[in-house]
């Protein structure tokens, strides 16, 4: 607990149990454990980001290039035949593209933000800055790799003679919710990760076989079999997927309530994710 | 009246003895919290308390020394004033800015300049960048960088690295700084040029609390002290009274572990080599290795059961004497053969020295013409041994004047303690062996 007396002098109370407060208090918490670690935040992202282009042949044109290569193997099977995606209006290239890069989001946020607390455990085990600033300053690659992969995809549309919709510009906002639900679950697996290891790999390969029942590489339309549809239809990650996909591409989407009603969703579980984080938050350090 | 600028009240903190108790007792609590139910702080089996009930407050511009062996709770403590661990029981208060100064150089990226590397670590230690600015050409100057300062970290020999990281934490003002163990890096004139810095922040009201194993970093440093043990508080106060708890109790340490060599590395009680080469008879008595390279041997002509140390006063049996009080040392003997000419000679191993002190009746003035088979005790009085405080070890052996080898020898007979004394503080080197009082003169030359 902080505060400043009436002296004006900055008071640091520690006590058992201190972060026991609700929802409401873990997002208000949330926001003034950021607030307060902005400038942490900027220099973290600042100095991975050097670090991880520095020294290297590609230099910054691998993040461009990054992107692409994920689909390789996909677009290899697509090629030869193995893979019989269906048709849609969108070209297989792009819709494969745009469709893992949306979904690389929901990983991408988790990791990002599950593996936060552990990368930067020097940083706990050191320095006072809130363990929530260590968590999501990794996001701030994500958000990075966000913005390239627009540039990546505007390519892939040229080679591909398809123009974007002005939706496009609103990539960032559209993928927001697959963001915030790898945020949410990531921050659970941030503090739960941290005591039991292998939740973070348990969650991983989880992961991995939901995305089969999200069209990701698939068109929906092409699935015969019912219970897999039906798996597709529940699932609704697929409307996190489908939605800012169609909209890109094609300027409309079916679904579109859905999809709205399943973002208000991640919000929600974005501040269950923080409640969990803060009530178990000072278990990590003693298990780094 | 000014207010406490730290205030620890009854402050605990346990741990999982083993990784498996950590992983069940993690699940435990998480699941505990989830559904609301409030922890239970009682400590459960496989669980140990690495701090136990610690309570004290700092005004502003005290410096706290905190002192243990390993793992007495030392860090766990600075660590809880950090805000790295919570609390499982108690509460701390602390008023002010804090800096911690836990390990110089932390988050430092090695692909990046100093430069750079400034305002990271200036950030990540509370600063903001406009103060770093600042102060940069400061932070500079103290690490002696000068134009290395745009060179990769990498780069750095490891004194400069420290140096930028110990730089940029004393640069700023906190009004709390904790400090472990990094007060010695760089040379001689950088860890002057520490602890001046330290000792003006001192003076200007910075509250500071230190972790070190170093009697003299605390003592230069440090008014009070906090001498931890276990995770409790054994002593607190003076800090010349903590140096000399902390002192004591490794001699305590270094004792106990003397006088427990029989026992094997895995603690399953096993009686090792050393021990084993003692073999009773069927009688029971000693059978004695009759060569060197043993722990005790002889050739059984004589033999002596058992060595203590006893109070010069009392002439009861102690673990440890204090400084400046005379050294008593029981030895008694069964002799089984007739022995001619004997010399009783013992010898003393400080912990880094073997046979500073040799006690051999001979030596002494005292001779025996002969020594008929029987049971005998024998007393030493040694009575200014002039031992510094620390942990000493008796060897004992048996021999004769008309013979070159030993009758009877045995290596680390017993072992004590010299106490520090109350009214002296013996701080200056805890290799040094004898206390010789002197006298010093100094006078200006003309």
């Amino acid at each position: 607990m902080r505060y400043i007396d009436k002296d004006g002098m900055a008071v640091t109370v520690y006590q058992p149990n201190e972060r026991q407060g609700g929802v409401v208090w873990s997002l208000h918490q949330g926001y003034q454990d950021i607030a307060s670690s902005r400038h942490v935040i900027a220099r973290l992202f600042w100095r991975d980001f050097i670090a991880q282009f520095r020294q290297k042949i590609l230099g910054y044109f691998w993040a461009l290039l990054s992107p692409l290569l994920g689909v390789v193997s996909f677009l290899f099977l697509f090629f030869v035949g193995v893979l019989q995606p269906g048709q849609g209006e969108i070209p297989y290239t792009l819709y494969v593209l745009v469709g893992s890069t949306i979904w690389g989001c929901l990983p991408g946020a988790m990791g990002a933000v599950s593996g936060g607390l552990q990368a930067q455990a020097d940083l706990i085990m050191r320095t006072r800055i809130p363990k929530l600033a260590l968590a999501v300053s990794s996001l701030a690659g994500l958000i990075y790799g966000i913005l390239i992969s627009m540039i990546t995809m505007t390519i892939i549309f040229v080679v591909n003679g398809v123009t974007p919709t002005w939706w496009f510009l609103a990539y960032p906002l559209l993928v927001l919710p697959m963001v915030l639900l790898g945020t949410a679950i990531g921050l659970v697996l941030s503090v739960l990760g941290s005591i039991a290891r292998d939740l973070t790999p348990m969650t991983n390969q989880l992961l991995a076989l939901v995305m089969y029942i999200t069209p990701v590489i698939y068109v929906h339309s092409t699935i015969k079999n019912v219970f897999v549809r039906t798996l597709i239809d529940w699932n609704p990650i697929s409307y996190l997927v489908d939605v800012p996909r169609a909209l890109i591409c094609l300027g409309r989407a079916d679904n579109v309530d859905i999809y709205l009603l399943v973002s208000a969703g991640t919000i929600a579980l974005v501040a269950i994710g923080l409640r969990i984080f803060y009530l178990l938050e000072d278990l990590v350090a003693e298990r780094l | 009246m000014t207010q406490s600028s730290v205030v620890v009240e009854g402050v605990s903190k346990k741990f999982g003895l083993s990784l498996k108790s950590a992983l069940k007792y993690g699940l435990v609590d998480s699941c505990s919290r989830l559904i609301g139910r409030d922890r239970d702080h009682a400590l459960r089996p496989g669980e140990f308390w690495a701090l136990n009930d610690v309570s004290f407050s700092l005004q502003p511009g005290d410096a706290l020394g905190i002192m243990g062996v390993n793992g007495s709770g030392k860090t766990t403590l600075l660590r809880i004033l950090n805000g790295t661990y919570s609390p499982d029981k108690g509460r701390v208060t602390l008023r002010g800015r804090i800096g911690a100064l836990i390990a110089a150089g932390a988050g430092f990226s090695p692909m990046l300049s100093g430069r750079e590397n400034v305002f990271i670590s200036g950030t990540l230690l509370g600063m903001s960048p406009r103060e770093i600015r600042k102060r940069f050409d400061e932070i500079v100057a103290f690490a002696e960088l000068g134009d290395f300062i745009d060179m990769p970290v990498r780069n750095y020999s490891s004194g400069m690295g420290v140096r930028l990281g110990f730089a940029i934490a004393v640069i700023g003002t906190p009004e709390i700084l904790l400090v472990d163990e990094v007060l010695a890096v760089g040379d001689l004139n950088f860890q002057k040029k520490c602890y001046e810095r330290i000792h003006k922040l001192k003076r200007e009201g910075t509250t500071i609390l230190l972790v070190s194993h170093s009697p003299g970093a605390i003592w230069s440093v440090c008014d009070l002290g906090l001498f931890l043990d276990h995770g409790q508080a054994l002593v607190q106060g003076a800090v010349e009274d903590v140096v000399r708890a902390y002192s004591d109790q490794n001699s305590r340490n270094a004792k106990s572990s003397a006088d427990q060599p029989a026992l094997a590395a895995n603690g399953s009680g096993r009686r090792d080599e050393a021990a084993a080469e003692e073999i009773l008879d069927s009688n029971g008595s000693v059978t004695l290795k009759s060569d060197y390279g043993h722990t005790r041997g002889g050739n059984g002509d004589a033999v002596c059961s058992s060595v203590r140390v006893l109070s010069a006063s009392t002439g009861a049996p102690v673990e440890s004497i204090q400084f400046g009080e005379p050294l008593l040392i029981e030895y008694r003997y069964q002799v089984n053969a007739r022995l001619v000419f004997p010399i009783f000679r013992s010898s003393i191993d400080a912990v880094h020295y073997k046979f500073v002190i040799s006690l051999d009746s001979y030596e002494q003035g005292v001779a025996w013409d002969a020594i008929e088979p029987g049971e005998y005790v024998m007393r030493v009085l040694v009575k200014d041994p002039a031992l510094r405080p620390g942990m000493y070890r008796l060897n004992t052996s048996i021999a004769s004047r008309q013979v070159g080898v030993h009758t009877f020898y045995w290596l680390s007979a017993a072992s004590f303690v010299v106490n520090h004394p109350r009214d002296r503080f013996l701080y200056s080197n805890d290799q040094a062996v004898f206390f010789a009082p002197c006298s010093f003169t100094l006078r200006e030359l003309k």
